[in-house]
């Protein structure tokens, strides 16, 4: 699963409410809605800004707090990837059954790439290359049940495709 | 040797992955119905239409209880016809109360349960011996599977010893954990023992174990005792009851050991719930909202000390103060006490059973409104405007700021009102 698109750099402690406030997931269950509205605490106006296949490049403890899923839905339903230094287990594996394509545990991620810069990034290998910069960077892949959901494109069609089989 | 979380993942344990992430058999799925419309229209998209785990999810209206307006109508429509549809049992406005509240309540916590639930604060549960995932959109994919997959998670047992000081409530403990063990809490089950879990009441044990999540703790569980049982046994339909408790020689990731003569009176600060400080640094702050309630402090351990604080007092012009029990069951107990009318009498809003306050969906701050709560969280934007201060702190600080009209000790406010702080 590789993903080609420009960076999106959110440096810093972004908590889950600044993924979605509270208050928007309560609203609305319409994930255009949620879309219009993701990270924009942090990116005013983030969904005029990506493309798929754009990566989010997030600091340390990523989306921490409230256990919302709404925002990675959102996410993965603007087709956009995610890289970022840290998250809590708990927030990864909803971030994982939302189906987003992840790499939750890149040390230094924030400072590989400015926003604009074209990313490359492999999340089964873990690899991520800066194409404007010209590095190359590894980091620790989803390995397992959590690598299987995110290929699956999430919890729910993982955990259909085994009951079916 | 094993631990009281071990013994329940072993109980529980239906097999594992080649990375060691376990498939645990699970007791209920608890939800809220903010969340159910997204994952059923999931389930749509893979063509599920019917679930095994059905007859075991729970579905409670906890959020917006009040249909402000007609699309908020709907959507309740849309959780009632979903919960026919799909055979959940669904908890209805008038008779649901905050989920982490309701279902121990209700008979559904049992010590040695399982209980994934798609709300933070569902750590709650651990008060019973009940170990809770609380989750978000792994939900979906729970019900799907009728399993819950984790990793098996590192324990902190955390031995509390001694005796709260007066005027130290339950809430301090739990922030003084947050705010001295962060590091020690990320990621890890959070294990009670010690003397000092014993000597605590149902309501403090229910706050101990809800508040840690906010910090990144997976969820928190003590052993369930004679207490615990006596609390659940008229409410089980006679199943049968059993204590837990972790072997002597049970071994942990890590063990503390707390002293709760050590803690003081604690107030969180207004940004993240790190910025913990004792109150005598936050005296004399103006505010112009109070709120006690919400799922970690919304029992009658708060009711009464507020009650006692409250009675004849009148809060000043300038503040409001809103009150929210955290069940049907508490809302019956606050008029059966006389604390509604008390409440009332001071110029108190009480609200029904509901999340609302804790985020904003009812009493919003605006962007002025200075607010010190027993709510979850003090997150910018939690409650209203980006621009409100949250300051956190027990139900006695909260109430004694709602009488006074500035962050104060209970204990002046007490000393006005004749009593012994």
């Amino acid at each position: 699963m590789r993903m080609t698109g420009r960076a999106v750099v959110v440096p810093g402690t972004v908590s889950n409410e600044e993924l979605l406030a509270t208050r928007y997931i309560v609203e609305g269950f319409d994930l255009d809605f949620y879309a219009d509205h993701v990270l924009e605490a942090v990116v005013p106006g983030l969904r005029a800004q990506v493309q798929p296949g754009d990566i989010i490049i997030g600091g340390p403890n990523f989306c921490s707090g409230n256990l919302h899923a709404h925002g990675f839905l959102a996410l993965h339903h603007l087709q956009v990837g995610v890289v970022c230094e840290s998250m809590a287990k708990a927030i990864l594996k909803l971030a994982v059954a939302a189906g987003l394509p992840i790499l939750p545990q890149s040390p230094g991620a924030a400072r590989i790439a400015t926003t604009g810069d074209q990313v490359t990034v492999d999340f089964v290998s873990g690899e991520v290359e800066n194409l404007t910069k010209g590095t190359t960077h590894g980091f620790e892949p989803l390995l397992g049940t959590w690598r299987n959901m995110m290929l699956a494109g999430g919890g729910v069609s993982y955990a259909a495709s085994r009951s079916r089989a | 040797m094993p631990s009281l979380v071990e013994k329940i993942l072993q109980s529980k344990q239906l097999g594992q992955d080649e990375t060691g992430v376990l498939e645990l058999d699970v007791d209920y799925f608890v939800t809220p119905e903010v969340s159910i419309p997204l994952y059923v229209r999931q389930l749509a998209k893979d063509g599920i239409e019917s679930l095994a785990a059905a007859p075991r999810t729970l579905v409670v209206i906890d959020h917006e209880v009040f249909t402000r307006n007609v699309m908020a109508s709907e959507r309740l429509n849309l959780v009632r016809d979903i919960c026919q549809k799909y055979g959940f049992t669904l908890f209805d406005i008038g008779r649901s109360g905050i989920s982490h509240q309701l279902m121990p309540e209700l008979g559904y916590v049992m010590p040695g349960g399982l209980i994934v639930a798609s709300d933070t604060h569902a750590s709650t549960f651990g008060a019973f011996g009940c170990l809770a995932f609380p989750v978000g959109f792994e939900f979906a994919t729970a019900l799907v599977a009728n399993c819950y997959w984790t990793e098996r998670p590192e324990v902190l047992r955390v031995n509390l010893v001694g005796k709260l000081r007066p005027g130290i409530m339950s809430r301090d403990i739990a922030t003084y954990l947050s705010a001295h063990f962060a590091d020690s809490l990320i990621d890890r089950v959070v294990e009670f023992g010690g003397e000092g879990w014993f000597n605590l009441t149902i309501d403090e044990r229910m706050t101990l174990c809800n508040v840690l999540v906010e910090v990144r703790a997976l969820t928190a569980i003590g052993p369930a005792d004679e207490r615990a049982l006596e609390y659940l046994a008229p409410r089980v339909s006679g199943r049968t009851l059993e204590p837990i408790t972790a072997d002597a020689d049970a071994t942990y990731a890590q063990t503390v050991t707390v002293d709760l003569d050590d803690i003081p009176l604690l107030i969180v600060l207004p940004g993240n719930l790190s910025n913990v400080v004792p109150l005598d640094e936050a005296l004399d702050v103006p505010i112009s909202q109070a709120f006690i309630g919400s799922c970690a402090s919304g029992r009658m351990e708060d009711f009464e000390i507020a009650g006692r604080l409250l009675r004849g007092k009148k809060i000043p012009s300038g503040v409001r103060l809103i009150i929210t029990p955290s069940s049907p069951e508490i809302e019956r107990l606050l008029i059966s006490t006389g604390l509604y009318g008390d409440f009332t009498a001071a110029g108190a809003m009480v609200t029904p059973p509901t999340c609302g306050a804790c985020y904003g969906s009812i009493a919003a701050l605006g962007s002025k409104d200075v607010c010190i709560a027993t709510a979850t969280r003090n997150d910018s934007g939690r409650m209203g405007s980006r621009d409100a201060k949250i300051y956190l702190a027990n139900a006695a600080v909260v109430a004694a700021s709602a009488v006074a009209g500035r962050i104060a000790r209970p204990a002046s406010v007490a000393a006005s009102n004749g009593e012994r702080p």
